[in-house]
């Protein structure tokens, strides 16, 4: 493979625990132009490759967020519902400069157009990036600086696909090497000069697959502060040779090398992390001290190597707050050191702040935003939540942290899935982690919060407010048909004070009586009636009550009882060829359980229930108008027998 | 005496003959008694009866998937046999079955409620009352618990074109796990359910440590509550907290479903409340004064579903109604006593005072949580100085506009970090 010479392929590791044991690849694969020839094929074709692998690591590398207990769903959703190009919206940020340049500079509006989605979703667009790209961005950038601290040397790959491939195959190899080796950062740095503008295009595409446990973040952003300090950026576990012994025999020679100069490494870095540790108490005490120098600006920080403490404690910081996943094992009891000094790291930086130093805007943040829900022990619960709530409810919500990524199986290829089983078959060692984690709680922590696993796509989809009231449907409020417009209201109708109640005595000879009972219902009735108008119809208040069952022949009426009895109203209406089926559900309740309840009203008064249709039922009449006290069939001999159901008193 | 908010009371006739099947607790001719024992009380000569339009598929799909919505539209009992996967899939069957005009009766509460809403956004009535709706457990994609469209929420997004932030008050015995799903990602919605937890009753969900999340962090609320709670300590908790969350969130419309199976003697719930406990919720959430919708909910025994939305009507209404129910067609129902109040129930009060009161020290702390951490909050509820909502009608439209724009604007530079101001002001806080 002409023109091709492995670079940078440094990796970070600790090699102190086997748990915490990952490896950090990272390479720099630079494309010349030597070969002018077919380049613009070839960049169509890389770029369909870098946005395959692009959508590969992203997915990992929010995977990996959502396993932190924050959710990213997938795919990325504007305002509109539409989906933007990830990558290309990626590419688009990074070659104005990145998400700081571009909020300083306002360019979001210009992003958005340039990334084919139209001006109304800007600020969407924005929201997406922060929330789904930034960090990508910023371990992006952290490379790149790496790079160039570093000694490492550019070299230029013509072949692309044999990139790719090489890359998959790392993708894949790293991935699948075991449960516990779950550290995987994968860093591609392509130069690619472009011969047709002819200008220099810095086409910077980072690959990251991130690792899965979050545990290991924290320490992880140990060894790139360290590795900050260091003056190479390359170092390789020793381990991680095996990994690469597939790939060509001069990198495996160039990672042994590199894991010697590591060892030294590891004996350096305690000493300069005390020394940071005792500038930054130093600063925190004194801020006006002269001797702590200006606070530079993020992107100037390379230049300011002197500031060594400087950097590492910004670097420091950020890895604190960004990830507060302590390592109970190697790291703890240092990273727990230091969550002391997190708050003065905090205060200090609000120092700079109010002297209008201008800090990247991370920085600015409020450090509740930092948990953003990924405490070790959110995780944790979340899972135990889950697998409890599994019988507890009907149909189980799904477990977000496990289906988030669904929605992009479907799309990937088969290798994809493959690098999703890898990623599960860690999780049971994730669990463990973050299990013990739960004890090492930081000061100043919230309590662990249980949470509910809700499936992210089972919401109602809730605009933004945007303050201006949409105009609203005036079609459809609903017709009034209450007071009546159209008719004439029947004045002449003495009614009754509103809500009088019911009068403990009237003027029936026997008051209380069936008759008299009848009476005031059917005057009731009337009166109603007049009132209502056309609405008594429309209420179907000329469907109610016992009158229904003068519709009814006695035999039909005996038959419904029988039928109700033997539980076959499924298919009454087959029963009754001139009733509906509407017919039949309202001689139920206006007639049937009426006549019913009037029985267990006489027979059981302080046990009635016109609720349950299963028990048994005896009745008092057997059609309306009828007063003669009947008791039921041969059947049911003693209407005492009572099977009334006794669920209440 | 009119009582001085304009109510809106929708009702259709047709549900009166719905029938889930024999031996089924669901039974919608409760509606119908509750309809006519209203007017027998004579109470809609003091509001507004509407029939509500069917809501067409199209917006029963703003929140449930088109597919489901299809499939309740196509399915009916002569066919089922022929789609027992997607029977199983969308969760109908036993506790959901499918009868005779299943989507038209999903279409008249749907439509009640959203309808209901729309009144409300139009200020066309301050209280719209809707006692065929609040079926709080359906899903987006599959019924459940006897609910098959979840019209609250379409009634809530409804209310959400007008309000930023919309207050669900739910006192069914059962947790309101549809609503609460639906939105419980968001902060535009705080979803406040009182209800029976544990020994696995129905939905199983409704802890109260299930206080939503991303945006919608804290602005979920559980009160899980024991067997045999009684009027005292139920209204008492009620208040607390419902006064706290207004305060606390101050929505600009509240949707109260008013499930009656947390009375005493439901066949299906196990609490000990009163007409009047539950009542009283209704006459509280009245005095805040701010939009309400009221729907129904859950009720299995027909006649003290139909005693209580009598009573919550005429409290909406401002008028007391006598004890002694008026003559009626079904009047049988309410013997022996025929009377509007209902016997106490005898189940045990298994809610101690101690477990009340860790219950609403959890709930008030989460409250705490959302004045007191900013990244939580940025993303709807305005800031300390800001109180959007209270005098909507008597603010000139354009101001109000204005003032939320910018709210909009601050809101977003607290996302973005941008914000120098306000943001530098929390971080002093800490």
């Amino acid at each position: 493979m002409a023109g091709c010479s492995i670079i940078t392929n440094g990796s970070v590791l600790d090699c102190v625990e086997v748990v915490s044991d990952f490896q950090n690849n990272g390479r720099c694969l630079a494309t010349d132009n030597s070969e002018r020839d077919g380049v613009d094929d070839r960049r169509a074709d890389y770029m369909v490759k870098l946005r395959c692998l692009f959508d590969q690591v992203l997915s990992v590398f929010l995977k990996e967020i959502n396993s932190n207990g924050v959710i990213r769903p997938v795919p990325a959703m504007l305002g509109d519902g539409r989906s933007p190009d990830l990558f290309k919206l990626f590419w688009v940020v990074r070659e104005r400069g990145g998400f700081d340049m571009v909020s300083k500079k306002g360019m979001w509006a210009f992003v958005a157009e340039e990334s084919g989605l139209d001006l109304s979703v800007t600020s969407s667009v924005k929201l997406i990036y922060c929330k789904y790209l930034n960090e990508l961005e910023k371990w992006f950038e952290k490379r790149c600086r790496d790079r160039k601290l570093g000694n490492g040397q550019y070299g230029c790959d013509g072949d692309f696909s044999s990139l790719s491939l090489e890359l998959e195959k790392e993708f894949r190899g790293l991935l699948s090497d075991g449960p516990w080796r779950n550290k995987n950062r994968d860093v591609e740095l392509v130069r690619l000069e472009s011969c047709k503008s002819g200008k220099y295009m810095d086409m910077d595409i980072e690959r990251s697959g991130f690792d899965i446990s979050d545990t290991n973040i924290a320490c992880t952003m140990w060894e790139d502060v360290s590795k900050w300090h260091s003056d190479d950026g390359e170092n390789v576990h020793h381990d991680s040779k095996n990994i690469f012994n597939d790939e060509a025999t001069d990198r495996v020679i160039i990672s042994s090398s590199i894991a010697r100069r590591e060892l030294n490494f590891h004996k350096r870095k305690r000493e300069s992390l005390a020394g940071m540790l005792n500038w930054v108490i130093q600063t925190a005490k004194h801020p006006e001290d002269p001797s702590v120098g200006v606070m530079p600006e993020p992107s100037k920080w390379k230049e300011h190597e002197s500031k060594e403490l400087l950097v590492q404690a910004m670097r420091a910081r950020e890895a604190l707050f960004l990830r507060r996943h302590p390592n109970p094992k190697t790291e703890g009891s240092l990273v727990e050191e230091l969550y002391l000094f997190g708050t003065k790291l905090y205060c200090f930086t609000n120092f700079y702040n109010d002297n209008g130093l201008e800090l990247q805007k991370k920085l600015k943040m409020h450090p509740s935003m930092y948990e953003d829900g990924n405490s070790p022990s959110h995780q944790s619960t979340e899972r135990l939540r889950c697998s409890e709530r599994l019988p507890a409810s009907v149909k189980c919500r799904a477990c977000s942290c496990c289906n988030s990524c669904s929605p992009t199986q479907s799309k990937l290829s088969p290798r994809k899935i493959e690098l999703d089983n890898g990623l599960k078959e860690q999780e049971p060692v994730t669990d463990n982690i973050s299990a013990t984690n739960t004890i090492v709680s930081p000061p100043g922590d919230d309590p662990p919060q249980k949470q509910v696993c809700v499936d992210s796509h089972l919401q109602a989809e809730v605009p933004e407010w945007t303050g201006v009231v949409s105009e609203s449907d005036s079609k459809w409020l609903g017709t009034c048909v209450w007071p009546l417009k159209h008719e004439k209201h029947n004045g002449s109708i003495k009614t009754d004070p509103i809500g009088r109640g019911r009068p403990y005595l009237c003027g029936c000879r026997l008051p209380g009586s069936v008759e008299c009972v009848r009476f005031h219902i059917a005057e009731k009735r009337m009166k109603l009636k007049l009132e209502l108008g056309s609405m008594f119809y429309c209420w179907r208040f000329d469907r109610m009550g016992e009158e229904v069952s003068l519709q009814w022949t006695n035999a039909e009426e005996q038959r419904f009882k029988n039928m109700v009895r033997s539980n076959l109203s499924d298919n009454a209406f087959k029963y009754f060829p001139g009733k509906t089926r509407e017919n039949l559900v309202s001689y139920y309740f206006n007639v049937f359980l009426v006549r019913r309840r009037t029985y267990q009203n006489h027979v059981t008064p302080k046990n009635v229930d016109s609720d349950d249709d299963e028990s048994e039922f005896g009745s008092l009449s057997d059609g309306f108008g009828h007063e003669a006290l009947k008791v039921p069939g041969s059947k049911f001999p003693a209407c005492s027998d009572n099977k009334q159901c006794t669920d209440f008193e | 005496m009119r009582s001085k908010d304009r109510i809106s009371y929708f009702y259709d006739g047709d549900v009166g003959s719905v029938y889930f099947g024999p031996n089924h607790p669901m039974k919608p001719h409760r509606l119908c008694m509750t309809h006519h024992l209203v007017l027998s009380y004579e109470l809609h000569q003091k509001m507004e009866v509407y029939r509500p339009h069917k809501a067409y598929p199209v917006e029963l799909a703003q929140f449930h998937s088109a597919d489901y919505v299809d499939f309740l539209h196509r399915i009916t009992p002569d066919t089922q046999h022929m789609f027992s996967d997607e029977l199983v899939k969308y969760n109908l069957g036993e506790d959901c079955p499918v009868f005779e005009n299943l989507f038209e009766f999903c279409q008249i509460y749907a439509g009640g409620t959203i309808d209901a809403a729309r009144r409300l956004n139009n200020q066309l009535c301050d209280i719209a009352i809707n006692w065929a709706g609040g079926l709080h457990h359906a899903k987006k994609c599959e019924a459940s618990g006897f609910c098959y469209i979840n019209d609250l929420v379409l009634g809530i997004l409804e209310l959400l074109k007008h309000h930023a932030r919309v207050l669900y008050i739910d006192i069914d015995v059962h947790h309101g796990d549809g609503v609460e799903e639906a939105f419980y990602f968001t902060d535009r919605v705080m979803t406040v359910s009182f209800h029976k937890y544990g020994d696995m009753f129905f939905p199983g969900t409704g802890d109260v440590k299930e206080t939503g999340e991303r945006e919608g962090k804290y602005y979920a609320i559980n009160v899980p509550l024991k067997d045999g709670i009684d009027d005292t300590s139920f209204t008492r908790l009620f208040k607390s907290i419902i006064s706290k969350v207004v305060e606390t969130y101050v929505p600009g419309a509240i949707v109260l479903q008013c499930g009656a199976d947390s009375l005493a003697g439901d066949r299906l719930g196990c609490f000990n409340l009163s007409i009047d406990g539950h009542a009283e919720c209704v006459r509280f959430v009245k005095k805040f004064n701010l939009p309400l919708l009221v729907t129904g909910g859950g009720g299995y025994t027909k006649e003290n579903v139909a005693r209580c939305w009598t009573v919550e009507t005429g409290v909406l209404l401002d008028t007391e109604l006598p004890n002694e129910i008026p003559d009626n067609e079904y009047i049988k129902y309410f013997s022996p006593e025929y009377s509007l109040r209902i016997p106490n129930g005898h189940i045990e009060n298994l809610n101690s005072k101690s477990y009340l009161g860790t219950i609403k020290m959890q709930v008030f702390e989460n409250l705490r949580s959302i004045q007191h951490a900013p990244g939580v909050q940025m993303q709807e509820v305005p800031p300390d100085f800001y109180i959007p909502d209270f005098d909507e009608d008597e603010q000139n439209p354009d101001e109000r506009m204005d003032q939320h724009t910018q709210d909009k604007q601050i809101q977003r530079d607290d996302e973005y970090y941008e914000g120098d101001h306000d943001n530098d002001q929390n971080m002093e806080d800490v």
